[in-house]
């Protein structure tokens, strides 16, 4: 058996990775930084905004990952946005990742009594002071554990930004694969899908005994 | 100063609140003044921590005026029943001090940045004033030497005269205690009652829901006993818990009797 396939691919892969993780990493920033401010309007004595974060959680909640970045990647430019495929799929993702971790955030933040806030108002404090000094601080101790879960499915998601045609480690796979087809009988399919897996495996798995871990230490 | 010593700092006029269909206040009137300690008896279901908790508005109520310190509570005053807003209600909330029967302690923080957290996130207070005030106000309760401890490492007798420190630490115009020994252990009671009785002799003004009739009894300036949503009866301790002119408050002060 030949080996000499084995460098290029793995410096394509290698490339691929890059992409992969930096999709990643803008995504989880997206999704945090919306799915936090959305799920602390979840205690907005507004109900017409409570009905809002109820509307926007279960709308993306309720579709797939996969609709949702189609639908960004040939929507926007629509609406006359061009945007590449890696915009549109960090902006598909952000979203879809936003809805579970507003509802992460809800979680923690009604996880705590009602008791608390009304002591904090008691004392003059403001709804806003009342969630940043009391509500946020005691929430983020139940919200981490969820949270790092969501973040591992946010990277798993990341594999099907392929399909909008971004060169992530699952899209460099495949393109590597089609192509040996071409050159020899022989197929690198597994071997080559094998490699995709060990190297989401290496990144998930940390993250998953860190949830564990953070579940354990925080238990309140 | 005769003019303002007599100056209701609470007011309360025909105040009905309702939740859902179930009306749990029927029109109460109630005028608190400088220095006086109300105490409200009534059983359980009467609407006296309702009552209670509509003075800082932590209820919204359906009609009827409220005002501490002349500033009205919730909603505008005059005809025009507008709802203040919560920055004015946050404003009125700063003069009006509460214990909860539950403590409410914040459990993220010690005991000392408890006391600390009114007056620095609220009024904007140095920090180093604000702790220098706050362990004189926990040593008034007896709690200067936990001040680095968390709530959850204390004590229910000791969490409820932090949260008394807490409260006071606002420095409020009248203080409001909802039941505040009903979840301690008995024999724990009494620590936080003589907290509450010193405070009385400073000349706080206090309104304060309770089943303790001994306290009553002693430091009461006005007994105000509620049953079904209305004030059956009031008066100075010594004339209507000894002779009540109401059955139904001759019948509550004989089933509470030992108590």
């Amino acid at each position: 058996m030949n080996e000499a396939w084995i460098g290029p691919v793995v410096a394509h892969l290698g490339r691929g990775l890059l992409v992969t993780l930096w999709i990643s990493l803008l995504s989880v920033v997206v999704a945090t930084v919306v799915g936090i401010a959305v799920g602390s309007l979840a205690t907005s004595p507004k109900p017409a905004l409570r009905a809002v974060v109820r509307g926007y959680v279960t709308l993306f909640r309720g579709i797939p990952s996969l609709l949702i970045l189609l639908c960004v990647f040939f929507a926007l430019p629509q609406i006359g946005l061009a945007t590449g495929p890696l915009t549109a799929s960090v902006i598909g993702l952000g979203l879809w990742g936003s809805a579970n971790i507003a509802e992460a955030a809800r979680g923690a933040l009604f996880s705590i009594s009602p008791h608390q806030g009304e002591a904090a108002r008691a004392l003059g404090m403001s709804a806003r002071a009342t969630l940043r000094d009391v509500l946020l601080p005691q929430a983020a101790r139940r919200f981490l554990p969820p949270y790092i879960g969501q973040l591992t499915v946010l990277i798993h998601a990341s594999a099907l930004t392929s399909v909008v045609g971004v060169s992530d480690i699952l899209g460099s796979a495949r393109q590597m694969i089609e192509r040996l087809a071409y050159m020899g009988p022989d197929s690198h399919a597994i071997l080559i899908y094998g490699m995709v897996l060990a190297v989401f495996f290496a990144i998930c798995y940390p993250l998953t005994l860190l949830a564990d871990y953070a579940e354990r230490r925080l238990r309140v | 100063m005769t003019s303002t010593a007599s100056d209701p700092i609470v007011s309360v006029r025909k105040l009905h609140k309702s939740f859902d269909k179930l009306e749990v206040l029927k029109g109460i009137d109630l005028d608190v003044r400088r220095g006086e300690v109300v105490v409200v008896l009534g059983p359980s279901g009467s609407g006296k921590s309702t009552m209670l908790r509509c003075i800082n508005f932590l209820e919204t109520f359906q009609s009827g005026t409220i005002t501490v310190d002349g500033r009205p509570v919730g909603y505008e005053a005059g005809d025009h029943r507008r709802p203040l807003g919560e920055a004015r209600n946050a404003k009125v909330r700063e003069h009006v001090g509460m214990v909860f029967q539950s403590y409410n302690l914040f459990p993220h923080r010690t005991v000392i940045e408890n006391v600390m957290m009114g007056p620095v996130k609220v009024k904007k207070v140095a920090r180093a004033l604000a702790r220098e005030k706050g362990m004189a106000l926990l040593a008034k309760v007896g709690m200067d030497h936990k001040a680095d401890a968390y709530p959850g490492q204390l004590s229910g007798g000791q969490q409820q005269r932090v949260a008394i420190a807490r409260s006071l630490a606002m420095e409020p115009s009248v203080m409001l205690f909802d039941e505040v020994t009903s979840a301690l252990d008995p024999e724990l009671v009494g620590e936080v009652l003589k907290v509450m009785r010193g405070l009385a002799q400073e000349g706080m003004t206090m309104i304060v829901v309770t089943h303790e009739m001994g306290f009553a009894r002693q430091v009461a300036d006005r007994v105000v006993f509620m049953d079904g949503g209305v004030i059956v009866e009031e008066g100075a301790p010594g004339d209507i818990m000894a002779a009540p002119k109401t059955e139904r408050f001759g019948n509550f002060l004989s089933r509470n009797l030992d108590q």
